[in-house]
C-alpha cells in the first residue's frame, strides 16, 4: 500500500524535524519545506495527501499558501492542518472561504497532529 | 511752619518792600515825564500861535514904526524888553538883499542869513533850521509893504522848547512824590500784615505736599483772617487724616493686587504645566480662559480665542458641535458627564475632550459655565500600538522555542523506546533552545532597562586592549568557533575609554555571536581594534552570508529578522543588534555597518577616547 504523503511547511527547522520523525514513525511519507514558496514549488510534483503549515513564514505565509493551493490542480480539496499561535487566532475568518481545514494551537502537540491526520485518512477511507 | 521756611518768607518780604519802592519811583518818573511832555506841547503851541499872529501884526507896520524914529520907541525894542516869550530868539527886519536893517537878538543866538523868496505866495511863512550854536530855531517871516511895494521882511525866531517844567508843575510834583513816598511804607506794612497768614498757609500747603506735619496750626492773626485760618487748619488736619487713610488703603490694594497677580501667574503656570489643555467658557458660551497648550492642539492663534463663542472656536466641525452640545448639556440640571475622542485633520492630532460644568461655590444650583479639558492622545495611541506590537513579538519569539521544547519532550514521552539518536538530538535541541530563551530574556531585560532609562551605568576606565583580549579568549572557548578562523588584532598603545564593562561586553559578544551564527563553514572572524587621536574603533568582521542593502537600514530595529533563507535557517529573535545599538548610543558612541551579501559583514563601533571625553565635558 502506498504510504500517504504529507507536506510540512515551517520555518523552524526543529519543528519540521520532530514532526517528520513522529509522522514517519506512523508510516507516512513526510516532506519538509521552509516556507510557503517552497511548498508551492514542490506541490505539483509531490501531490501530497495532506498539507501541514505554519502561519508566519518568510516569503509566503500559511494563509497565502493555502489560498493558492486551493486554486491548484489536486489542491482544491486537500485537507489542511494549520499550526497557529493563539495571537494569530483572531485572523481566522479566511478559513471559511478555503474549507476542509483544521487548526492546531501552538505549542503543537505531535500526538494531536498524528491524531488529526489519522482521523482524516480514516474518514477518507470510510468514504 | 518749620524753620527751613522762615528765611524764604523773609526774603519774600524784602522783595516786596524793594518792589514797592521801585514801583513808586517808576510812578514818579512816569508822572514827571508826562508833565514834561505836556509842557513841551503847550510851549510849541504857544510859539505857533504867537509867531504867526505877531509876524503878521509886525508885517503891517512900517519899518520906522518897527525901528523907532527919533524919540519914539520901535516895536522891536518893545518886544525885546517885554520878553514876550521865554523861548524868543530874535526879531529882525531885513531888506530885500537880506541885509539886517534892525534886529534884537537874545543872548547866545546867532541869526542865520535869509534867502529872500521870489514868489509873492512864498513871502509869508515859517521855516525851521539848525542854529549855528546848536538847537533848532523856528522862524516866522512876513513882508513889509509900503505903498503896495515890498520893502523888507520881518523875521521872528523862537528856540525849540525842550522838556522842562514850570514852577507850578514842580510844586505839584513835589507834593505828589511826598505823598507816594509816605504811602509806600504804609502799603508795605499793610500788605505784609495781610500776607503773613497767607505765607503760613503756603507753608502748610508745602508741608502738606511734602507730607510734613506742621506743629503750629494755631495761626494768630487779626480777626478777619483768624476764623479762616482756624477753618483752614481744621481742613488741613482732616485732609491729613484722609490722605493717611487713602494711603493705607492704596498700600493694601497694591499689596492685594500684587498678591493676586502673583497667584494668577502661579495658577496660570500651573495650568500651563499640566499635560492637557484647559478651556473655560462662561454661562453664555463665551471663552473666558484658555491654557497655552490649546493653540498647539486645535491649531488656533493666541489672542483670537478669548471672548469668542464655543461654536466659533475651532474650524473642526466635530469639535465645535461637541463643545456646543457640552455647553447645552451643562445648562440643564440633569448633567451627564461625557467625553469624546476626536481626530483633528488640521493638526494631525487625536484629542480626548472632557467637559465638566462649573457651579458657583455659594449657590450650587447656579451654573457659572463649563470647563473643557483637551488631552493629546496622538502619541498615547502610537505608544499603545507599539507596546502591543512589542508584546506580540516577545510572545511570539518566546513561544517558538517553547513550542520546540514541548514537541521534543512529548515525543520523548511517547517514545519510551526512542532511539539513542533521537534522545541525543532532543537533548541538544532542548539545550540550545533553553539557551536561546535565556539569551533572549537577557537581551530583552537589558533593552527594556536601557529604553526606560533605569539601567545603572557603571562607567570605569577600561583599557581596550586588555578588555578585548579577555572577550576574545572567552569567545574562543565556544564550541561553534572551533570550526572557524577567529583572530584578534590590536593596534599598539591603545588608549582607554570610560565604559560600562558589562554592557559593552554584551554588545561585543552579540556581534561576535552573530558573526559565528551567520558565517559560512570554515569562515573567518576578525576582532580588530584601532585608534586615531579622537576615537577608538572596534571592528567585528566576518566572512559570512552578508546583509542585503535593503536590510541594512532595518537591521538595528527591534525584532527585525531578514526574510533571507540563509538567515531563517539560523535561530534568532531580532533583539541582539537592537541591543548593540542601544548600548553604543548609551556610551555616546557610533556604530557603522559595511556589508556585501555573500561576502561578509563588518560592524564598526567607535568610542571617544578618555581624554576627549574630558575635553567634551569641559
Amino acid at each position: 500500500m502506498n504510504a500517504h504523503k504529507i507536506l510540512i511547511a515551517d520555518d523552524e527547522p526543529y519543528v519540521a524535524r520532530v514532526l517528520k520523525l513522529v509522522l514517519q514513525k506512523e508510516g507516512y511519507k513526510v516532506t519538509c519545506v521552509n516556507n510557503g514558496k517552497e511548498a508551492l514549488d514542490i506541490f505539483a510534483t509531490l501531490q501530497p495527501d495532506i498539507l501541514v503549515t505554519d502561519v508566519k513564514m518568510p516569503h509566503l505565509g500559511g494563509r497565502e499558501l493555502v489560498e493558492t493551493v486551493r486554486t491548484l490542480e489536486g489542491g482544491s480539496n486537500i485537507p489542511v492542518v494549520v499550526m497557529t499561535s493563539t495571537l494569530e487566532s483572531e485572523n481566522r475568518d479566511w478559513v471559511h472561504d478555503v474549507g476542509n481545514i483544521s487548526f492546531l494551537g501552538k505549542p503543537v502537540s505531535p500526538r494531536d497532529l498524528v491524531r488529526v491526520i489519522n482521523t482524516h485518512f480514516i474518514h477518507s477511507k470510510a468514504s | 511752619m518749620n524753620d527751613k521756611q522762615k528765611p524764604n518768607v523773609n526774603i519774600g518780604n524784602e522783595k516786596i518792600g524793594i518792589g514797592m519802592i521801585a514801583s513808586s519811583l517808576v510812578v514818579i518818573v512816569i508822572t514827571v515825564a508826562v508833565f514834561m511832555y505836556q509842557q513841551k506841547h503847550e510851549d510849541i503851541n504857544a510859539i505857533q500861535r504867537q509867531g504867526t499872529g505877531l509876524v503878521r501884526l509886525l508885517g503891517s507896520m512900517s519899518i520906522e514904526q518897527l525901528n523907532g524914529e527919533g524919540s519914539s520907541v520901535g516895536m522891536l525894542r518893545v518886544l525885546k524888553e517885554t520878553q514876550v516869550n521865554r523861548h524868543f530868539a530874535y526879531a529882525a527886519v531885513v531888506n530885500l538883499d537880506g541885509m539886517s536893517l534892525a534886529e534884537f537878538v537874545a543872548p547866545d543866538v546867532i541869526v542865520s542869513p535869509m534867502v529872500i523868496p521870489r514868489l509873492p505866495s512864498q513871502w509869508i511863512g515859517e521855516r525851521e533850521y539848525e542854529s549855528a550854536k546848536g538847537g533848532m530855531i523856528k522862524e516866522y517871516f512876513a513882508p513889509i509893504m509900503q505903498q503896495g511895494e515890498l520893502k523888507a521882511f520881518i523875521r521872528l525866531g523862537y528856540q525849540e522848547p525842550g522838556y522842562t517844567l514850570n514852577t507850578s508843575q514842580v510844586r505839584l510834583l513835589a507834593i505828589l512824590s511826598m505823598a507816594i513816598f509816605m504811602l509806600t511804607p504804609i502799603f508795605y506794612f499793610l500788605i505784609k500784615k495781610e500776607i503773613k497768614p497767607l505765607t503760613r498757609i503756603s507753608g502748610q500747603l508745602q508741608a502738606l505736599i511734602k507730607k510734613t506735619e506742621t506743629t503750629d496750626s494755631d495761626v494768630s492773626s487779626n480777626n478777619s483772617t483768624k476764623d479762616l485760618m482756624q477753618q483752614f487748619s481744621t481742613v488741613v488736619q482732616a485732609a491729613y487724616k484722609h490722605i493717611d487713610t487713602l494711603e493705607a488703603k492704596q498700600t493694601n490694594s497694591v499689596v492685594s493686587s500684587k498678591l493676586l497677580v502673583y497667584q494668577k501667574a502661579r495658577l496660570e503656570s500651573a495650568l500651563n504645566a499640566l499635560p492637557f489643555a484647559i478651556l473655560v467658557a462662561d454661562e453664555s458660551g463665551q471663552v473666558t480662559y484658555t491654557s497655552n497648550k490649546i493653540h498647539n492642539l486645535l491649531g488656533t492663534q493666541q489672542g483670537e480665542v478669548l471672548g469668542c463663542n464655543l461654536c466659533d472656536l475651532c474650524e473642526n466641525r466635530e469639535i465645535s458641535e461637541y463643545l456646543v452640545s457640552c455647553h447645552a448639556n451643562s445648562a440643564v440640571k440633569a448633567y451627564q458627564h461625557h467625553d469624546a475622542d476626536i481626530y483633528l485633520p488640521e493638526t494631525d492630532k487625536r484629542v480626548s475632550v472632557n467637559a465638566y460644568p462649573l457651579f458657583s461655590q455659594k449657590n450650587e444650583s447656579q451654573l457659572l459655565g463649563t470647563v473643557i479639558v483637551f488631552r493629546d492622545i496622538t502619541h498615547e495611541g502610537l505608544e499603545q500600538k507599539n507596546n502591543g506590537e512589542f508584546i506580540a513579538h516577545v510572545a511570539h519569539e518566546l513561544k517558538s522555542p517553547l513550542n520546540i521544547l514541548f514537541m521534543y519532550s512529548e515525543t520523548l514521552l511517547d517514545n519510551a523506546d526512542a532511539s539513542r539518536e533521537l534522545t541525543i538530538e532532543a537533548a541538544n535541541v532542548i539545550h540550545d533552545e533553553t539557551g536561546r530563551i535565556s539569551q533572549m530574556i537577557d537581551n530583552l531585560l537589558n533593552l527594556t532597562m536601557i529604553e526606560m532609562g533605569t539601567v545603572a551605568m557603571r562607567r570605569q576606565r577600561v583599557k581596550i586592549a586588555e578588555f578585548l583580549k579577555d572577550i576574545y579568549q572567552t569567545m574562543s572557548r565556544n564550541k561553534q568557533v572551533e570550526s572557524l578562523e577567529f583572530s584578534l588584532e590590536l593596534e599598539h598603545d591603545l588608549g582607554s575609554v570610560q565604559l560600562d564593562k558589562d554592557l559593552v561586553r554584551v554588545c561585543i559578544n552579540n556581534l561576535i555571536s552573530n558573526a559565528i551564527k551567520y558565517n559560512k563553514p570554515g569562515g573567518k572572524i576578525e576582532l580588530i581594534a584601532e585608534q586615531n587621536d579622537m576615537e577608538i574603533f572596534v571592528r567585528v568582521r566576518d566572512s559570512g552570508i552578508g546583509i542585503s542593502p535593503e536590510d541594512q537600514h532595518r537591521i538595528f530595529s527591534k525584532f527585525f529578522r531578514s526574510d533571507d533563507d540563509e538567515v531563517r535557517k539560523r535561530s534568532g529573535h531580532g533583539l541582539g543588534l537592537s541591543l548593540v545599538n542601544e548600548i553604543v548610543k548609551l556610551h555616546n558612541g557610533k556604530i557603522q555597518l559595511n556589508s556585501s551579501p555573500g561576502e561578509g559583514s563588518e560592524f564598526v563601533i567607535s568610542f571617544k577616547k578618555e581624554n576627549n571625553m574630558l575635553k567634551d565635558a569641559i
